[in-house]
């Protein structure tokens, strides 16, 4: 096998020494970093579909979508006010009862479970006409 | 044939990875095939013995086989370096060697010979295009009784027998380019047992044509029946001037193919070829007009051979920068090259193939550890607003608060003071609890702190 590669022509050694040299810089590496990135996924997914399953939802998380959003939270309370402002950030309003404070808490538990999106900033509560209002920010993922 | 009675024609030939072999008793009235013989290539031997034993059997024998070899032409020169036979006036059938793989052979035919002898009583001044299907090629010659004025081989490997016919009709119209003329009629021969492909060929071809069918070794055997007809059709090494009408120089000839399978030098320079290829035939196509019929080639690997009547295509050019080096050394050189750039090629392919995978996994991998964290920061958020509504109780009833994970800010009416400030610094040790006193005797609560 040396001998082969000793009377190889110049052009060809080069050609092999490039091969070589791109194979364990470039895609060896490569491909180690691909294998540990599909590790680290399958962890988080793993990891995000246990806590999915503790709550009952099935299925992957939605991209958002305001409409949509806006409809099921509706479900839940008296009124909801979805807006959007720059950067793929949306502001939030709901006006709930009182009564309703663990409804809400349940929901923004599993708010990333279900949309892909996650709340920027303070949760801002106020009493408003007896109902108590919350306003707070959601950014996409 | 002075004893015809016990003449007897061995016939046989190769088609993939059989031989087949035939022999046949010659009387006056004809030939009386015997049993065809079937052998795998790796039977060789056996398969040789087999002749030998029949050439042993008989005593007066001819061994008669067909070039099925595509590097051959009917032009209108003899070429004494090459296997030729004449089988028109001043047509010959040139090919570059016989080869027969060292099988006995005595004589040898042209699939090009079998094809004129078997229409030449039909030819007249019209032009007449004689087709003969030979182990999935077509040997197409244009032909009128004086002369035959052009000849190509076509393969017609993987295709159906649809298009087949429409390749039948493309040589026709390539011939048009060339000459302006349509053959009036068509004639074909098909050796192959193939029922679908003449009803097909009936039906795509508009013109008249005439279909017959026969096996090659049939038709070996009429080659090999009559020492005339057999004299002027087999192919030679060379081209001696010989008397046409002696008998014994046939089988002097015969003698020689079957004992030497003399092969003339392979080594004709391309510009040879070509130039060959210009005094071979009509004498006066152009570029443009060859490039035609050799458009119409196909599946052929060694088609770069058969250029003896044509220029060379792009397709060939291309095929020959790989093929033309003929030296150990520039074919070890180029192999080398091949070699040494497959594994830059799949280290290439590979790492573009990894760079893609990782980036898109990366991508998928950064969403789902978004989500978990944005999962978690909401969770404690929920913690957290569920902590202060349950310190607050019934003690108090909030007006406004900014709730985060770093702090928290409240306000509200408290109406049990204590409990409130209690259970508020149970849960944040270092907040600031203040009271004030409003004026409808009700007390206003307010709350900060770090969580």
């Amino acid at each position: 096998m040396l001998l082969k590669i000793k009377n190889l022509s110049m052009l060809n050694k080069i050609l092999f020494f490039i091969s070589l040299l791109l194979l364990f810089i470039w895609v060896i590496p490569t491909m180690i970093s691909y294998y540990k990135d599909v590790q680290q996924y399958d962890i988080k997914n793993k990891e995000l579909q246990s806590i999915s399953m503790k709550n009952d939802i099935s299925g992957e998380a939605k991209v958002f979508n305001t409409q949509e959003f806006k409809t099921e939270m509706e479900e839940l309370f008296s009124s909801v006010n979805i807006s959007s402002i720059k950067d793929n950030r949306y502001e939030v309003n709901i006006a709930m009862d009182r009564g309703d404070i663990e409804k809400f808490n349940k929901f923004l538990e599993t708010l990333s479970l279900r949309y892909l999106v996650k709340v920027v900033g303070p949760l801002n509560f106020e009493e408003k006409s007896n109902k108590l209002e919350v306003n707070f920010t959601v950014e996409t993922l | 044939m002075g004893n015809q009675q016990q003449y007897v024609t061995i016939t046989h030939y190769k088609e993939r990875e059989f031989y087949f072999l035939n022999h046949a008793i010659q009387t006056h009235d004809g030939f009386i095939p015997k049993e065809m013989e079937q052998f795998h290539e790796s039977e060789k031997e056996k398969f040789i013995e087999r002749i030998k034993e029949l050439q042993s059997k008989y005593p007066n024998v001819q061994v008669a086989s067909i070039s099925l070899e595509e590097n051959q032409i009917v032009t209108d020169r003899e070429d004494k370096n090459k296997a030729s036979a004449e089988i028109f006036k001043d047509n010959y059938v040139v090919q570059n060697s016989i080869d027969v793989g060292n099988t006995p052979t005595t004589l040898y035919f042209s699939p090009f010979a079998v094809l004129y002898e078997e229409y030449k009583n039909k030819l007249d001044s019209k032009l007449t295009l004689l087709i003969g299907l030979f182990n999935r090629k077509l040997y197409m010659m244009f032909a009128t009784d004086d002369k035959i004025h052009q000849s190509w081989i076509i393969g017609t490997r993987g295709l159906t027998e649809k298009q087949v016919a429409e390749r039948v009709y493309k040589s026709m119209k390539a011939y048009y380019k060339i000459s302006y003329k349509f053959a009036d009629h068509i004639e074909m021969l098909v050796t192959d047992d193939s029922p679908k492909l003449l009803k097909v060929l009936r039906e795509e071809l508009s013109l008249n044509i005439l279909l017959t069918q026969n096996s090659i070794h049939n038709l070996l055997h009429h080659m090999g029946g009559e020492h005339k007809r057999t004299l002027s059709s087999f192919i030679r090494t060379s081209m001696p001037k010989v008397e046409p009408k002696r008998a014994p120089q046939v089988e002097e000839s015969a003698e020689r193919i079957g004992n030497s399978l003399a092969r003339p030098s392979f080594e004709e320079s391309l510009a040879e070829r070509e130039n060959s290829l210009r005094e071979g035939f009509s004498g006066s196509r152009s570029g443009f007009e060859e490039d035609n019929l050799q458009n119409l080639r196909l599946n052929d690997e060694e088609s770069s051979s058969a250029n003896l009547s044509t220029n060379l295509s792009f397709m060939d050019k291309i095929k020959n920068f790989f093929k033309s080096n003929k030296s150990p050394e520039g074919e070890r050189a180029q192999g080398g090259i091949l070699l040494s750039l497959l594994p830059l090629l799949f280290v290439l392919a590979s790492g573009g193939y990894f760079s893609f995978a990782k980036y898109q996994m990366s991508s998928k991998t950064e969403v789902k550890e978004l989500q978990s964290y944005a999962q978690a920061n909401n969770s404690l958020l929920a913690m957290t607003t569920t902590d202060v509504f349950s310190a607050m109780g019934k003690s108090a009833e909030l007006k406004k608060a900014t709730i985060s994970n770093s702090k928290i800010e409240l306000k509200g009416l408290v109406w049990g003071i204590e409990p409130l400030r209690n259970s508020l610094n149970s849960l944040y040790h270092n907040g600031d609890f203040s009271i004030k006193p409003l004026e409808d005797f009700r007390t206003e609560f307010s709350f900060k702190s770090k969580v």
